[in-house]
């Protein structure tokens, strides 16, 4: 082996290359383009029914990002992600019948209540190894279900009846007519969706993605390295929460409408599902999970047969492609990469 | 440098370690600790970096009590381990690793390190797609990151030839003379702990035989008892 213990400093192994630097910045401009083209869908797509499905798809996308950053970056499966899809929802509809908050007011009151509670039960389970954590969030999003419709909650809650919301005033120009309006909500439900999409991508290209993977990998190797594991397991938690708490919120605005349905563990079970169809291991897999799986319910339900059509194509879909339809796409652009190349090789 | 005192370790009923008392008195020194299978020798490592709880007695470092202190605290410390298992992070690529740990810790010189464990030509490599061999040296080269004071090496030569095993030692000693780390090294192959460590500690069934010099611990007849099952 070499010598070690002569003093002399040197430069850091490795500075980020030209050439992917020029990647990241070809990257960056191809996703500003493609937020840009996507404002103008309802342009193109002018039925408002698609639409809404498209919109149902995007918001579950949200939830789904959130929920594939905790799964690929912990290792970590949420069971109770209704509670961060419902909590948010009545808080928002708290905020604006009962407070008497403005649309504004009551969005930030719901993302912070929602963020706020997460952190507070994150700091508790969080340190449960992965099925227990599953089953805790899970049995979170069912008491809270249970205290919705409590009959002592009823006057805050509306008890099974759900809280119906009316908005003083509009968000971000939209009034609550906007909001239910397929065309006009659609720019903010893309907008939110490419925001949680470019959070989740800065976050696990960060430091922070990386000891939270390093921690997966083998945190006690990563405590004798130095590392408190359990912050950023926190953070991380919180994190996947918030963006959870989006969808939670859009849902809310788009339906001024809070049940304790959005509690129970079928919504979440959506995005679950939705996320596994997709796959997590990129940003976009989620998203793609989520159109698949909207765009699947709306096929089956005309049949009459959803839940046998859903499960059937949901096992198809897991068996063919273990890493989820993003997996297929990313493997099937590959091929096409290399086939291209070679041809370019055996031209010259 | 190190003080252990009347550390006692058990695993339900059974006492893996007993009463263990020994002092690294000296920073820059190879410490082996040897013993046969069973003996305690990592548990002792594990009491030592926190890893295990001792039931009772406490570890001293510099003076300072530090047995409730956290596995990462000890480590920002200056105490760092590697492991009898490799324990690397698979799925992160040699690079990745090094540089992750050397940027918690400040480690001014990693490229040294990464020289020095002949890691260059690895270094893009996942680490869990590379030769066993240099999955030890990234292990060893995780301890070595951030200029720690004592190193804890639990069988760092396990896996590795008779002339890697050498070379390993010849480095370790260079390392704890020129730096002042100061190193324990729990290892199975004696004649390497007998050739290069300045003192040795023996223990069997959890408890201490001797400790001393290499001589003294070699013709000392309870360590000839241990090892060969009779006393010379």
């Amino acid at each position: 082996m070499a010598d070690l213990a002569s003093p002399a400093a040197t430069t850091p192994a490795r500075a980020t290359s030209p050439m992917s630097r020029h990647l990241v910045r070809s990257g960056l401009w191809l996703w500003i383009a493609i937020v840009v083209i996507g404002l103008f869908v309802p342009k193109l797509l002018t039925s408002s029914f698609y639409l809404g499905l498209l919109i149902n798809g995007m918001v579950l996308g949200v939830a789904a990002v959130g929920i594939g950053f905790l799964m690929q970056q912990c290792g970590l499966v949420m069971f109770g992600v209704a509670a961060f899809i419902g909590l948010p929802a009545y808080l928002l509809g708290i905020g604006s019948m009962h407070l008497s908050l403005g649309p504004h007011a009551a969005v930030l009151f719901a993302l912070l209540g929602s963020t706020a509670f997460a952190a507070l039960v994150g700091a508790l389970v969080v340190r449960a190894r992965p099925l227990p954590f599953a089953m805790l969030t899970l049995a979170l999003a069912q008491m809270l279900k249970s205290v919705s419709t409590l009959q002592a909650m009823r006057p805050v809650t509306g008890g099974d009846d759900g809280l119906t919301m009316t908005f003083a005033g509009g968000f971000l120009g939209l009034s609550q007519a906007q909001l239910a309006k397929a065309s006009t909500f659609w720019p903010l439900a893309w907008l939110a969706l490419c925001a949680a999409m470019t959070l989740v991508w800065v976050a696990t290209h960060s430091r922070f993605g990386q000891i939270l993977r390093a921690t997966q990998a083998n945190e006690e190797r990563m405590r004798f390295s130095g590392f408190d594991t359990y912050l950023p397991r926190l953070a991380a938690f919180t994190l996947a929460a918030f963006i959870i708490s989006v969808s939670g919120v859009l849902t809310g605005l788009n339906s001024a409408f809070a049940s304790p349905e959005l509690l129970d563990f079928a919504t979440g079970g959506h995005a679950l599902v939705a996320m596994l169809v997709g796959g997590a291991s990129t940003v976009f897999g989620p998203v793609l999970g989520s159109l698949l799986y909207t765009w699947g319910q709306d096929a089956f339900g005309a049949t009459g047969h959803l839940e046998l059509l859903t499960g059937i194509a949901v096992v198809a879909v897991i068996a063919a492609f273990p890493k989820g339809a993003s997996g297929f796409v990313i493997q099937m652009a590959r091929k096409v990469a290399g086939t291209s190349r070679k041809d370019r090789d055996a031209a010259r | 440098m190190l003080r252990v005192e009347d550390l006692s370790v058990s695993y339900g009923s059974v006492q893996a370690l007993e009463g263990v008392s020994f002092e690294v008195a000296k920073a820059g020194v190879l410490h082996g600790i040897i013993g046969p299978n069973g003996a305690g020798k990592s548990t002792l490592m594990d009491a030592i970096t926190g890893r295990r709880k001792p039931t009772r007695g406490r570890v001293l470092v510099d003076g300072d009590d530090i047995t409730n202190r956290t596995v990462a605290w000890r480590r920002r410390q200056g105490m760092s381990r590697s492991f009898q298992r490799t324990s690397i992070f698979p799925g992160l690529t040699v690079r990745e690793q090094l540089e992750l740990v050397a940027s918690e810790l400040g480690e001014p010189n990693l490229d040294q390190i990464i020289d020095a464990f002949e890691l260059r030509v690895v270094l893009d490599e996942p680490a869990d797609s590379i030769a066993y061999g240099d999955q030890r040296r990234v292990d060893i080269a995780l301890a070595m990151i951030g200029q720690p004071k004592l190193m804890l090496l639990d069988e760092p030569a396990a896996g590795l030839s008779t002339a890697e095993t050498i070379a390993l030692f010849e480095h370790l000693t260079v390392l704890v003379r020129q730096r002042g780390v100061t190193a324990l090294v729990v290892e199975h192959d004696v004649d390497a702990v007998f050739r290069f460590c300045d003192d040795i500690t023996a223990l069997d069934l959890g408890k201490l035989l001797v400790t001393g010099k290499p001589a003294a611990v070699r013709s000392d007849p309870r360590v000839i008892c241990a090892y060969l099952g009779t006393a010379a």
